[in-house]
């Protein structure tokens, strides 16, 4: 598709990148330089569309990067250059600028180790270690039902039972349910579909989060549905931020509610998506209907006093659970509760993510600081020399380790200006592509605690790369290092050192690159799974239809209508609607209890199946296969005896030696208990996403069971720009006040499901890149070094008659033979670490022998690449240097 | 460091490549960024290419040096809708300009008289 001539997004990353520039720059220029860019990518994505966006990138990142530092180095020199006192200070910056290119590759080197270790551990701090924005946030739980019985999957708890625990369970503070669902808002100047959740009175006292403005919601005021609490987005949107809406009454749907009030900024529970809160009382709703105590599809949340300990309240919730197992068997025999404390649920499965990543980025700053610890070391006798001549000349020593130590303070100093800059942006970055749809980290900031982070980073750098290299510079400044002879004996332990330095980088650069390998081949393995349909040209969107007045009849016309007209479009090919889409994060999700017909199992006792409402042309809209039998025949009527499709994994269930077209199962829904004949068979479908199996399904047709709100599956021939709001056009003249939403691709949503591992697998691919580089970086360095100071050496040996080729056989191997004890320590810490990380692996294990193989050569071909160009130069020492240098 | 004063032009010479370049195309007329590297672009035919990363470096030195000055923002003629910051040559920018010109003229002829020129 070609890019829009303006791209916000670009926009947005350029910005980004030009916080590499002064702040005094980026005030003169930055407007001028944005608009030269703008300029650039217009030309660029109109002539030559996405690839030449790309190459403008490819050309912009290095460009910017480069002379964004060049210029902040330029404005520093110029700065110090007016600078009169602090005497160490100059005299350490005179040195760094009189070696710029040393200076600049030690700054980037650690600045780079720097700031990911700051970015991860910023989305780590926020994420895992900072507490929900909740008063005592670890005294909340989540709470769910879970029959271990029939299935081990924890399931929403039925309105019936939670009114019940909340009235039995009376250790706890409070208890409250919510359920997502939205509501279209209707003013004057606009009509808008918003995300709600029905809370039950309770729900901001159990939270502990009282409204910005107005009140909370009062327990005896909630009968049936409302009043109507507001987040703040929505309340500055719809009504301009105007106070007085607090108790005046809005249309939502089909009904009126009175706002009692709106929620603080930084209120985003459940989840950011939510705009508003509409009050539900649970007894009022559902009574006289006990059918319902089956239906479980809330999402529970308590609070626990402060004397209460977790087991305690565990222990309380099971045995009212208990209870009622006994008294309401036919609904919840072998049903009980369950709870977890309220963040690990919310964070879940990034847990892991996160501390991998984490741990990728530490391995990368442990790579940047051994190598810089290197390239000092490497210096020590030239400095060694210099810093004779100083001494001589009545320096104290005392005054010289002080300027070795103010040295490194502000080359690390330095190194954490760039390593908090580009973190910041690195940050930025992850937060705008929702790195991983990692929960909450639209929230992370980088915080004092992680400022502190890096200063304590920075600190330790120093000491440990700035003091052994100061030291061992003084060591070599005694008076007979003003010659310019160097002691071979002294330098063979230098070079162990360094090469057991770079030896480490390797090892480190060996584990992140199998995992990065790892990974990749299982985000391989898992694009590849057929996820049951044909996510490719699928566009979707969901209208909520109001309830108000319309028979179930009217309801399914109604989408038959809209199907037709949307079928009319041009440039539509097939369309059909879902209650429920797979992947989507909208969409009434439920399960039913079913079980073989004519069998006398309860509700309670019986197995659950997830349930899909289907129009007409949905199977074939998003690509479903029917394997066995047909789809529903057209033009089925709420008459006829109930028809069903089920998929392969049901199917298997009911019926393990097939036939399942033309069997019959019982289902409890709706009118409880009734006879379903299957007409067909589906393909198993991945709803939950590629890695999760398939699980039971049942597809009702939408006129046997209609259903108000449905998500829709349009399969578009050639896309066009205007598709979305042709559709939104299509659905609007159906019903002029009934605003389509939640417009998502259907294969963005399939991409979607395997974001976390994309993440982590982009993310260690980079890292492991850039380990991999500074190691290499780090043999060439030890490798050029050392030859240069055995050219005498060589030299000798060239002059006794040795060919260039064997010496230059020599450098190699001893290159390769402290790579070789990386690699070796490196595929042992694979071994052990392997085992923590093998669940982030889809079918496979993160100690697999090819993968690890390919790494260890890859690794021993790049650090013998790095080796060549010094090991050809010690070939071509000529043997009189051997006479030139005594 | 920019100097408070402008001086003699023939101090500031020889001038960067690109310094000359810049002042050179905005010698005929003002430029606004875009407008200034596709002319260098066409004139150079493409051998000289400038991105937003670093023109603003160059020109920002030069308007250190007093020799570009920042004219007002205006539309442009090639983006409706939208204004530019347009930059113009100073008088000092000119004076220096046709010094180093006239510098150059001077090696020119050097060559074509076959003089010898200093090794470097």
């Amino acid at each position: 598709m070609v890019p829009a001539p303006r791209s916000p997004w670009s926009e947005r990353l350029y910005r980004l990148l030009w916080l590499l520039y002064p702040e005094a720059f980026r005030d003169t220029y930055g407007q001028d330089a944005l608009e030269l860019f703008r300029d650039r990518y217009r030309e660029a994505a109109e002539r030559w569309g996405s690839p030449g966006v790309t190459w403008l990138w490819m050309r912009t990142v290095p460009n910017v990067v480069t002379h964004g530092l060049m210029e902040r180095i330029s404005q520093l020199s110029r700065g110090f250059r007016r600078l009169d006192r602090g005497l160490p200070l100059r005299l350490a910056l005179r040195s760094l600028v009189r070696a710029p290119a040393f200076s600049a590759t030690v700054v980037v080197t650690l600045g780079v180790g720097l700031a990911s270790a700051v970015t991860l551990f910023s989305v780590l701090e926020g994420v895992l270690l900072e507490p929900l924005p909740f008063p005592d946030p670890d005294r909340l739980v989540r709470l769910w039902e879970q029959n271990t019985e029939v299935d081990a999957e924890l399931q929403g708890v039925s309105p019936l039972n939670f009114v019940d625990w909340q009235r039995n369970a009376a250790g706890f503070e409070g208890m409250a349910a919510w359920y997502l669902t939205s509501g279209t808002y209707r003013t004057e100047q606009m009509t808008e579909e918003v995300r709600s959740a029905q809370v039950t009175p309770d729900f901001f006292r159990v939270l502990g989060v009282p409204p910005a403005l107005g009140r909370d919601f009062r327990r005896e005021e909630v009968v049936g549905y409302g009043p109507l609490m507001l987040s703040h987005g929505l309340w500055k949107r719809l009504f301009g931020g105007d106070p007085d809406v607090v108790g005046t009454s809005v249309r939502v749907s089909s009904e009126v509610y009175e706002v009692i009030g709106v929620m603080p900024p930084d209120f985003t529970f459940p989840d950011e998506s939510v705009e508003s809160w509409l009050a539900w009382d649970l007894t009022t709703v559902y009574a006289g209907r006990p059918q319902v105590r089956t239906w479980r599809f809330l999402n529970g949340i308590a609070r626990l006093p402060s004397d209460m300990s977790y087991d305690e309240a565990d222990e309380e919730l099971t045995r009212v659970a208990a209870r009622l197992a006994e008294s309401h068997p036919e609904a919840n025999r072998g049903w009980g509760a369950s709870m977890a404390p309220l963040h690990e649920e919310m964070v879940g499965d990034s847990r892991t993510t996160l501390w991998v990543a984490l741990a990728a980025a530490l391995s990368i700053l442990l790579i940047a600081c051994s190598n810089v610890a290197n390239m000092l070391l490497s210096r020590a006798p030239t400095r060694g020399r210099e810093l004779a001549l100083r001494q001589s000349l009545g320096a104290t020593q005392r005054r010289l380790v002080g300027e070795l130590l103010t040295e490194g303070l502000v080359l690390s100093g330095l190194a954490a200006i760039l390593g908090l800059v580009l973190g910041r942006g690195l940050l930025e970055l992850l937060i705008v592509v929702e790195a991983g749809r990692i929960p909450r980290i639209g929230g992370v900031r980088m915080d004092g605690e992680v400022l502190a982070f890096a200063t304590l980073l920075t600190i330790a750098s120093t000491v440990a790369f700035g003091l052994a290299p100061a030291i061992e510079a003084l060591r070599s400044s005694g008076p007979a290092a003003l010659g310019s002879g160097t002691r071979a004996t002294d330098d063979r332990g230098r070079r162990r050192l360094r090469e057991s330095f770079v030896g480490a980088q390797i090892a480190v650069a060996l584990v992140l690159l199998t995992g990065a390998g790892i990974l990749t081949s299982s985000l391989r393995r898992l694009t590849a799974v057929d996820p049951g349909f044909d996510p490719s040209g699928v566009m979707t969107f969901r209208v909520s239809l109001d309830g108000g007045g319309r028979t179930e009849d009217e309801t399914a016309l109604y989408y038959e209508g809209l199907i037709r007209r949307l079928t009319d479009l041009p440039f539509v090919d097939r369309a059909g609607a879902s209650q429920a889409l797979p992947m989507s994060p909208v969409g009434n999700d439920f399960r039913r209890p079913f079980r073989p017909a004519g069998s006398a199992t309860s509700s309670a006792d019986a197995p659950t199946t997830q349930m899909r409402i289907i129009t007409a042309g949905y199977l074939d809209a998003v690509g479903m296969r029917v394997v066995e039998g047909a789809a529903f025949p057209r033009g089925i009527t709420a008459d006829e005896p109930p028809q069903a499709l089920v998929n392969q994994t049901l199917a298997r269930r009911l019926w393990p030696d097939g036939g399942a077209v033309g069997g019959s199962f019982d289902l409890d829904f709706r009118g409880g208990w009734r006879t379903h004949r299957v007409v067909g068979v589906l393909e198993d479908v991945r709803h939950y996403g590629l890695r999760r199996d398939p699980q039971p399904e049942v597809y009702l047709a939408h006129p046997q069971a209609p259903y108000l709100a449905m998500s829709f599956a349009v399969r578009v021939g050639a896309r066009s720009e205007t598709m979305v709001a042709d559709l939104r056009d299509a659905v609007l003249s159906e019903t002029p006040r009934q605003p389509p939403h939640a417009f998502a691709p259907l294969e963005e949503l399939v991409d979607d499901s395997v974001n976390e591992e994309r993440f982590l697998s982009i993310l260690l691919g980079l890292l492991a890149g850039i380990g991999v580089l500074l190691s290499a970086t780090g043999v060439y360095s030890v490798v050029a070094y050392s030859v240069s100071r055995r050219r005498q050496e060589i030299g000798v040996r060239m002059a006794l008659g040795a060919p260039p080729r064997r010496v230059a056989f020599e450098v190699l191997r001893s290159a390769l033979t402290f790579t070789a004890v990386g690699v070796l320590v490196g595929v042992v810490c694979v071994l052990v670490l392997g085992g923590l990380v093998d669940h982030l692996v889809y079918q496979g294990q993160a100690r697999d022998p090819t993968t690890v193989a390919i790494v260890c050569l890859t690794v021993l071909g790049v650090a013998g690449l790095a080796a060549v160009l010094p090991a050809f130069r010690a070939s071509r020492v000529a043997p009189s240097e051997s006479i030139q240098a005594q | 460091m920019a100097p408070d004063t402008p001086g003699d032009p023939r101090t500031r010479l020889p001038l960067k490549h690109v310094d000359f370049q810049i002042l050179l195309v905005l010698a005929d007329r003002d430029l606004h960024g875009y407008g200034l590297v596709k002319e260098i672009e066409v004139r150079t035919e493409g051998r000289f290419s400038l991105e937003p990363g670093n023109l603003y470096r160059y020109v920002g030195r030069l308007v250190d040096q007093d020799l570009v000055a920042r004219a007002e923002r205006r539309p442009a003629a090639d983006a409706q809708d939208e204004r530019r910051r347009y930059y113009r040559i100073t008088e000092f920018g000119r004076q220096v300009l046709s010094a180093e010109a006239a510098r150059l003229k001077a090696l020119v002829e050097a060559v074509e008289r076959r003089t010898p020129l200093p090794e470097g």
